[in-house]
C-alpha cells in the first residue's frame, strides 16, 4: 500500500523545523541568501533544499493579515510526470510509494525539472544531477517516518497509509469548513492522487497549481502520440528498406525489362 | 570557369554544383553527430554511444555545438555560393502537382527493386526527393527552434518549453525515418544508387539522368533553360 505525507496547514506554525530536519537527515548544506523582505526562509526548492514552508499574507476584512503557511515537498504523484519524461529511466517508485531519483542513472538533463507540474526537481548544474525529496525512502524502508513528519511539533505533518490519511484529512476538512469556507484538500484528485495538503484557501493562494492539476497535456501528447508515431514511422521505413533489400537481392525480380540502360523515357 | 549544370562529357551529365555537394555533406555529418549525441541522451541504452564522445556530459555539449553548423552552414553555402541552383531546388521541391502524388503512390514496386513503367516523368528532383527536401527543411527548422527553447527554458513560457520536447522528438524521428529510405536508395538500391556519384563528383551517367530525370535532362541538356 502506498504511503504518503499529509500536511494540515491549519496546524502549521511555520517553525520550519521540517526544513532543518530535512537538511540534517539528508546531509544537505544550508542555502544562505540575503533577506528579501519576507519571513519565508527559502525562496523555493533547490538542489540542496527538498522541503520548505511557503508563507503568504492574506489581508483580512478588518484590516489585519492572516498568514497562510504551506509546508511543501515533492508530491510523490501516483501519475508522476517526472517518471514519464525521464529519458534514462532514472526515476522510479519505491514499494512504499515514494518517487525517487537514481543518482547513478541521472544525467541532469532537466526534463523532469521542466515538466513537473509543481516544479519540484532541481538540477545541480555543477554535479549534473537532479535532486528532490525522497520521502526519506531510506528511513521509511527501515520502519521510520520521514524526518519532516518526525520533527513536526504540532502534528501538522503526518505520514502513513494514504487511505487512512485521506480519511483523516476529509474529516478535518469537514471540521474546518465552517471557519474556512474555501478550504480544499489538495492532492486527493490531483495527478492521480498525491501527497495531501489541507488548505484553508484555494491552491493559488498558496502558490500551488490550480485544483485538479494533472500531468501536463504536452507531456501526454509527447508520450502517447509524438513519440509512438515517430517510432512507428521510423520502424515502418526500416521495414520497407529491409523488404527492399530482400526483394532486390534475395527474391530477385525477373529480368523483364532492360535495367537502367537504353532510352526508357520513364523516371524511377 | 565553373562547369555548367547540364554540361556533358564522356557519357556523363553534370548534375550538382560544388555548393550543393558541400552543403549536402556538411549537413549529413552534422545530422549524424546530432543523432548520435541525441540518442546518448534520449535512449536509456545510449551510454555506450555517449562514451564515443567522452561521456554523456561531453555528448550533451557536442550536441549543442554541432547544432550551430547544422542550422547555418548548409543555408549559407547554398545561398551564398549557388543561389541559382538553390532557388531552383526550393522552387521544384515546394511545387507539387497531381503527378507527384501519382509518383509517390506508384513508387513501392521501385523500392522493392521492380520497375513501374507508369511513373510520371521527373524534373531535377522526383517526388520522393522533393518530399525529402521539404522534410529536411521543415524538421531542420523545427529541431533548431525547439532546441533553442529546450536549451534556454528560462526565456520561454513553461507551456512552450513543454511543447518543445514532443516536437523535437517528432522532428528527429520523422527525419530519421526519411533518412532510412534516403540511404537505402542512394547506397543499396541497384538502380538508384547511381545518384550517389552525382552527390560526390557532381556527375551522373547520361542514361541514369535520362531514365530518372527525363524532364530535367531535356531541359538542361538541350540548351533550353541552360545556365
Amino acid at each position: 500500500m502506498a504511503k504518503t505525507l499529509y500536511v494540515d496547514t491549519t496546524k502549521c506554525l511555520a517553525c520550519r523545523g521540517c526544513e532543518v530536519a530535512c537538511k540534517q537527515w539528508n546531509g544537505l548544506k544550508a542555502d544562505i541568501r540575503s533577506m528579501r523582505g519576507s519571513y519565508q526562509t527559502k525562496e523555493g526548492y533547490a538542489p540542496q533544499t527538498y522541503t520548505l514552508v511557503n508563507m503568504r499574507e492574506l489581508p483580512t476584512d478588518d484590516g489585519g493579515v492572516r498568514w497562510l503557511f504551506g509546508k511543501r515537498q515533492c508530491m510523490h504523484c501516483t501519475e508522476a510526470t517526472c517518471m514519464m519524461v525521464c529519458p534514462k529511466d532514472a526515476i522510479s517508485r519505491t514499494e512504499e510509494g515514494a518517487v525517487v531519483i537514481d543518482q547513478d542513472k541521472c544525467i541532469g538533463c532537466g526534463y523532469c525539472a521542466q515538466n513537473c507540474p509543481f516544479e519540484v526537481p532541481q538540477v545541480d548544474q555543477k554535479l549534473k544531477k537532479t535532486f528532490k525529496c525522497t520521502l526519506c525512502a531510506d528511513r521509511v524502508a527501515n520502519g521510520l517516518i520521514p524526518a519532516c513528519a518526525k520533527t513536526c511539533p504540532t502534528g501538522a505533518i503526518q505520514f502513513g497509509e494514504r487511505e487512512e490519511l485521506l480519511e483523516k484529512a476529509r474529516a478535518r476538512l469537514a471540521e474546518i469548513k465552517g471557519l474556512f469556507p474555501n478550504a480544499y484538500l489538495y492532492g486527493e484528485k490531483e495527478v492521480g492522487g498525491a501527497a495531501l495538503y489541507l488548505l484553508t484557501e484555494a491552491p493559488s493562494y498558496y502558490g500551488l497549481p490550480r485544483a485538479g492539476t494533472q500531468v501536463p497535456w504536452q507531456v501526454k501528447f509527447w508520450k502517447y502520440f509524438a513519440r509512438p508515431v515517430g517510432e512507428i514511422a521510423l520502424g515502418a521505413t526500416a521495414l520497407v528498406a529491409l523488404a527492399g533489400i530482400f526483394f532486390t537481392y534475395v527474391a530477385k525480380p525477373k529480368p523483364e525489362h532492360p535495367v537502367a540502360k537504353g532510352g526508357s523515357a520513364h523516371g524511377n | 570557369m565553373a562547369t555548367k549544370i547540364g554540361a556533358q562529357e564522356g557519357g556523363k551529365v553534370y548534375r550538382f554544383a560544388p555548393a550543393e555537394r558541400v552543403a549536402h555533406w556538411v549537413h549529413t555529418i552534422c545530422f549524424f553527430l546530432l543523432l548520435l549525441t541525441g540518442l546518448a541522451v534520449f535512449w536509456p541504452g545510449g551510454n555506450a554511444i555517449a562514451s564515443l564522445f567522452g561521456g554523456i556530459q561531453v555528448a550533451r555539449i557536442v550536441h549543442r555545438v554541432v547544432a550551430f553548423p547544422y542550422a547555418i552552414v548548409a543555408l549559407v553555402v547554398l545561398f551564398g555560393w549557388a543561389p541559382e541552383q538553390t532557388k531552383e531546388w526550393l522552387r521544384i521541391s515546394w511545387s507539387w502537382s497531381k503527378e507527384d502524388l501519382v509518383f509517390v503512390a506508384g513508387y513501392m514496386p521501385e523500392l522493392m527493386g521492380r520497375h513501374n513503367p507508369n511513373l510520371p516523368e521527373a524534373d531535377k528532383f522526383n517526388a520522393g526527393e522533393k518530399f525529402n527536401s521539404i522534410l529536411t527543411l521543415v524538421t531542420g527548422f523545427g529541431l533548431v527552434v525547439t532546441g533553442i527553447i529546450m536549451w534556454f527554458p528560462n526565456f520561454f513560457p513553461k507551456w512552450l518549453v513543454r511543447l518543445a520536447y514532443p516536437f523535437h522528438d517528432l522532428s528527429w524521428l520523422g527525419m530519421s525515418a526519411m533518412l532510412v529510405i534516403h540511404i537505402y536508395l542512394s547506397v543499396i538500391h541497384p538502380r538508384m544508387r547511381a545518384a550517389l556519384e552525382g552527390m560526390i563528383s557532381g556527375w551522373v551517367d547520361k542514361e541514369f539522368a535520362q531514365e530518372h530525370y527525363p524532364k530535367w535532362y531535356r531541359r538542361v541538356a538541350t540548351g533550353a533553360g541552360k545556365k
